[in-house]
């Protein structure tokens, strides 16, 4: 049973495997090499055998020459042909004492996962003890105790390298054993060598594929090493290291007869690495299939984190979603016109966001919504000018009528220290866990206003104050590992407010939070909209969370805005079916359950292949002839109700 | 089905060890839903794993169709295997990158009871994933190539195919969107009528809770402070702990309320005296001075005239007051 599961995955991958090996020319060029080099360890001997034994007295000690193109030795012999016959001694003691480190590190280092509590103690601690001796030592005391020779040169190279690579089993092995699929297999009842073997070392595969390349070429190295102190094969046995110290002898002479084995060692540990990487990468069985457009969505929808290249505003022209921006009371202070965001794909570029036009007013709660890859974090990034490299935005984002894509990298830090706060989903990642949470909240207002320290301090304290963080004065000499999630992301909103910014982007920011909590921070953020008037944007997955807690809602699709309407109005007039949809697969309690509950069929559209006319249209129940060809515009419903479906916005202008 | 009495999970031992799961009794009946409902660190995750076999069991018993399983080797036992089987919370790691779905399927196929051919095993594995609404066209592929929703229905496939009587699932959609969250439960309902499976569904999303169970319990801390029917645990929660959950909760269908509670989860290494609800409870000693009681006496579940039963010195009277009489005995 077990074996013909392992016979169905062996034939399921060596065919990809060996294709993804040949996309990759180094290892191609690697592969030629080592192949070339056994070719020369198995036929060497046989061919130049008694060439390389000819002693030649009067030609001793002889440069480079059309006869002897490495010069010859101390007693005349060739060295090319030494070089030659000398090669299979030395890379079958390379690999056979890689092979046997391999094989001694990876039971040591799995052997140390699999043990619980101080047994695993005790593995790790020895494995610790015997890196930190330098390799060469290691290998020169075992083959000191055991002689000089081959076995004591083989051995004693197995033994400095099977603890590093036990190091490395172990790491990688006890954080794979950790992995849900694990404790998947075990509840299935898989145990023993197939749980290790499938789940475990297939999975770190990779990482010792290199590391066994690596472990070849050095394993060649230092055995070369040994032999060059006198310790690895005795005479008349020899290998490259023999003939290096041979060699060294008389470099002043004939450079070449050093120069020669030198080489041959280089260039063999070299060949075998380009391999081990190549092998490696083409165990991924991501890498088998050709990259498409998920890929440009993995991109699209990872966290950003870093300040990014500026969009050439080249601003297109979309007359169809060209808006008269102007909220309820008074000029808009944020202003977004034709966004559009790019990724560089394989079909040159893959839009991500493709024209979105909104405004935020003064004190005012817009949410966005929709499924994961719907654009909505990417949005919300390009207005902080934070979308991360290689994205390109065009488009234009004015705060209070400010141009925010013009500024420069000094001017974007200023704004973002001052004007725009940014919460993210996961406050852990954007506090740094070595300074405390006092130093973080003053570093912010003593760099972008220079105040004092004391000044600093008193104004966090308010802060913290503000954020519902009683007894700040306490608080901050802690650091954020000593404050709950919910702390954390109070902690991050105080930062973020403490200058009170005009406009607050909160990306998913209660999303890892208990319902308690997140019931608290939205108390939080309320307040602080009441009392600074500050405008918010708040991306959520959660439909209820922002119809409760936001005046507008945004609903995006295929990175675009699909509607746009009043919060308190998305259960009662939405007109869009995706909203509909949406709303419908909201699960709410007491919610009678007779029939099987909404849900919206297919997918979202790969960004890189969106089908023609509107982008809900497959999915959509409503869907007539039209849709499939025209895109339907986002057109104006009055009231400040917007929406892009031809059904629905049937006889609206 | 499957009876769980004052059953205890340690993690560590000594001064620093933590009860995750605190004597909790549970009933999961035949061929229906128990829905176990708490927070980050109430223990509901422990308990599942515990049940499962993935964790060891320091106090109580569990016994299923009356059998007793509560020795570790007895839930690892593969006749205990092919009976209660579990589904992960995120799709993307619960499958091994490394395996294809078919290898995954055949592997699980091959734990049934029975030795069967290789073609079986195959034929097997494809109906598996038919009954998920996938195809043998699955089997070939690797599971980066699909995406959440569909790796979550590969996961659910592989535990049906050792064809177990209950399945513990542990916030199997918390990782999805809303769209196919309720793709993936409708097929968990089906997937329930159809081979008369026993769920114990956990997750800290209420209102997917009620959707899917006939009896709901919920956790803090470790304990169970309310259990009973679905309908009456959500319609008349009696403990302020399931009400505060039920106010936090937004809702498309009301206007949005002040967070209940204040302050957050106690350290579970350190748990307060009494109640261990009481430094957050909005009925008890912050509120209402005169009720030391919590501060002093941890209180139990205890069967009343009420359908759902709640761990509370002063737990609601089904008409939502909080009852005086109910803390009159103590």
């Amino acid at each position: 049973m077990t074996a013909s599961a392992l016979r169905l995955s062996r034939t399921g991958m060596s065919a990809p495997v060996l294709r993804a090996f040949r996309r990759a020319p180094s290892g191609m060029i690697g592969a030629g090499v080592v192949a070339a080099i056994l070719v020369v360890a198995v036929l060497g001997p046989i061919v130049f055998g008694d060439e390389a034994q000819e002693r030649d007295l009067t030609n001793a000690s002889q440069g480079v020459s059309r006869e002897h193109l490495l010069g010859t030795d101390a007693l005349g012999r060739d060295i090319l042909a030494r070089l030659i016959v000398a090669t299979r001694l030395s890379i079958g003691l390379g690999l056979a004492s890689a092979a046997l480190a391999m094989v001694a590190g990876i039971l040591i280092g799995v052997s140390a996962a699999l043990f619980g509590g101080r047994a695993r103690v005790i593995v790790l601690r020895t494995i610790d003890t015997m890196i930190s001796f330098p390799s060469i030592l290691v290998a020169v005391f075992f083959s000191v105790i055991l002689g000089r020779g081959v076995t004591g040169a083989l051995i004693g190279v197995a033994a400095s390298t099977a603890f590093h690579i036990a190091r490395i089993t172990s790491t990688l092995a006890i954080s794979a054993s950790r992995r849900d699929y694990v404790d998947a297999a075990r509840v299935l009842g898989v145990r023993g060598r197939p749980l290790v073997v499938r789940y475990v070392l297939r999975n770190i595969g990779e990482p010792l594929t290199v590391a066994a390349s690596v472990v070849v070429g050095s394993s060649i190295v230092t055995i070369s090493a040994l032999s060059f102190l006198g310790l690895g094969p005795q005479a008349p046995q020899y290998d490259w290291g023999t003939m290096l110290t041979e060699g060294v002898k008389a470099i002043y002479r004939t450079p070449a007869a050093a120069l020669g084995p030198a080489g041959a060692i280089a260039i063999s540990a070299f060949a075998f690495a380009f391999v081990g990487e190549a092998v490696a990468r083409a165990m991924n069985p991501r890498l088998w299939t050709a990259p498409s457009g998920r890929a440009a969505r993995a991109v699209a929808t990872a966290p950003a984190a870093t300040l990014v290249e500026q969009a050439a505003a080249a601003g297109r022209a979309r007359p169809d979603e060209r808006v008269e921006v102007g909220g309820k009371d008074g000029p808009p202070a944020l202003e977004v016109t034709d966004l559009v965001i790019s990724f560089p794909s394989a079909q040159g570029a893959t839009e991500v966001i493709k024209g979105v036009t909104f405004s935020v007013g003064e004190g005012e709660i817009v949410g966005i919504v929709g499924e994961s890859g719907s654009g909505k974090t990417m949005t919300a990034l390009a207005v902080a000018q934070l979308v991360p490299y290689p994205g390109r935005v065009s488009g234009s984002v004015r705060l209070h009528g400010r141009e925010l894509t013009d500024l420069s990298r000094k001017e974007l830090d200023s704004l973002l220290g001052n004007d725009l706060a940014v919460v993210f989903q996961d406050p852990m990642a954007s506090l740094n866990p070595r300074l405390t949470i006092g130093t973080q909240l003053g570093q912010a207002v003593r760099v972008h206003k220079g105040f004092s320290r004391r000044r600093a301090r008193d104004l966090a304290v308010r802060s913290l104050a503000e954020v519902s963080i009683p007894a700040g004065e306490t608080q901050l000499g802690r650091y954020p590992n000593e404050f709950s999630g919910g702390m954390r992301q109070r902690a991050m909103i105080a930062m973020g407010v403490m200058k009170e910014p005009s406009l607050l982007i909160a990306d998913e920011p209660t999303t890892a939070l208990d319902v308690t909590i997140q019931a608290q921070i939205m108390d939080v953020l309320h307040d602080i909209n009441a009392r600074h008037r500050t405008s918010m944007i708040l991306i959520s997955h959660d439909l209820a969370l922002v119809k409760q807690n936001c005046h507008r809602v945004l609903v995006m699709y295929a990175g675009r805005i699909v509607e746009d309407l009043e919060a308190d109005a998305i259960r009662t007039q939405a007109v869009h079916p995706y909203t509909k949809a949406l709303v419908g697969t909201v699960p709410e309690i007491g919610q009678s359950r007779t029939g099987p509950l909404p849900d919206i069929p297919g997918e979202i559209p790969d960004p890189a292949d969106p089908p023609p006319g509107c982008p809900f249209h497959p999915r959509c129940p409503l869907a007539v002839d039209r849709c499939s060809v025209e895109r339907p515009p986002l057109l104006h419903r009055g009231g400040g109700h917007r929406a892009a479906c031809h059904v629905a916005n049937e006889g609206v202008e | 089905m499957l009876e769980l009495r004052d059953l205890s999970v340690r993690y560590g031992s000594g001064r620093r060890s933590l009860t995750a799961v605190d004597r909790v009794s549970l009933d999961i009946p035949s061929g229906a839903t128990l829905g176990l409902v708490g927070e980050s660190g109430s223990g509901k995750s422990t308990l599942a794993r515990a049940i499962v076999g993935l964790l060891p069991i320091a106090g109580g018993s569990v016994r299923l169709d009356g059998a007793d399983h509560t020795r570790q080797a007895a839930r690892t036992a593969p006749a205990y295997r092919r009976r209660v089987q579990m589904v992960f919370q995120d799709p993307h790691s619960s499958l091994n990158p490394r395996m294809s779905v078919g290898q995954a399927m055949v592997e699980a196929v091959g734990k049934r009871e029975g030795e069967l051919s290789r073609a079986e095993r195959r034929a097997e594995a494809v109906r598996a994933l038919e009954s998920v609404g996938l195809g043998a066209t699955a089997l070939e592929r690797y599971p980066h190539e699909f995406s959440g929703g569909q790796r979550q229905r590969i996961a659910i496939a592989r535990a049906l195919a050792v064809r177990p009587q209950l399945i513990v699932l542990d916030e199997v959609t918390s990782a999805l969107d809303v769209s196919v969250q309720a793709t993936i439960l409708n097929l968990l309902t089906d997937l329930q009528r159809e081979f008369g499976l026993s769920y114990l569904f956990v997750s800290h999303n209420l209102s997917v809770v009620s959707l899917m169970s006939e009896a709901v319990a919920v956790m803090y801390l470790g304990r169970i402070v309310e259990r009973g029917p679905a309908g009456d645990v959500f319609g008349r929660p009696r403990h302020p702990y399931t009400q505060a959950l039920m106010k936090s909760l937004p809702s498309l269908s009301s206007a949005r309320a002040h967070a209940p509670v204040v302050g957050d989860v106690p350290d579970p290494r350190n748990l307060p005296p009494g109640c261990p609800f009481h430094t957050r409870c909005p009925v008890g000693p912050l509120t209402r001075p005169d009720r030391s009681v919590c501060l002093e006496q941890d209180p139990q579940l205890v069967a009343s005239s009420q359908p759902n039963e709640a761990a509370c010195h002063f737990a609601a009277a089904p008409g939502g007051a909080a009852s005086e009489a109910a803390g009159a005995h103590v």
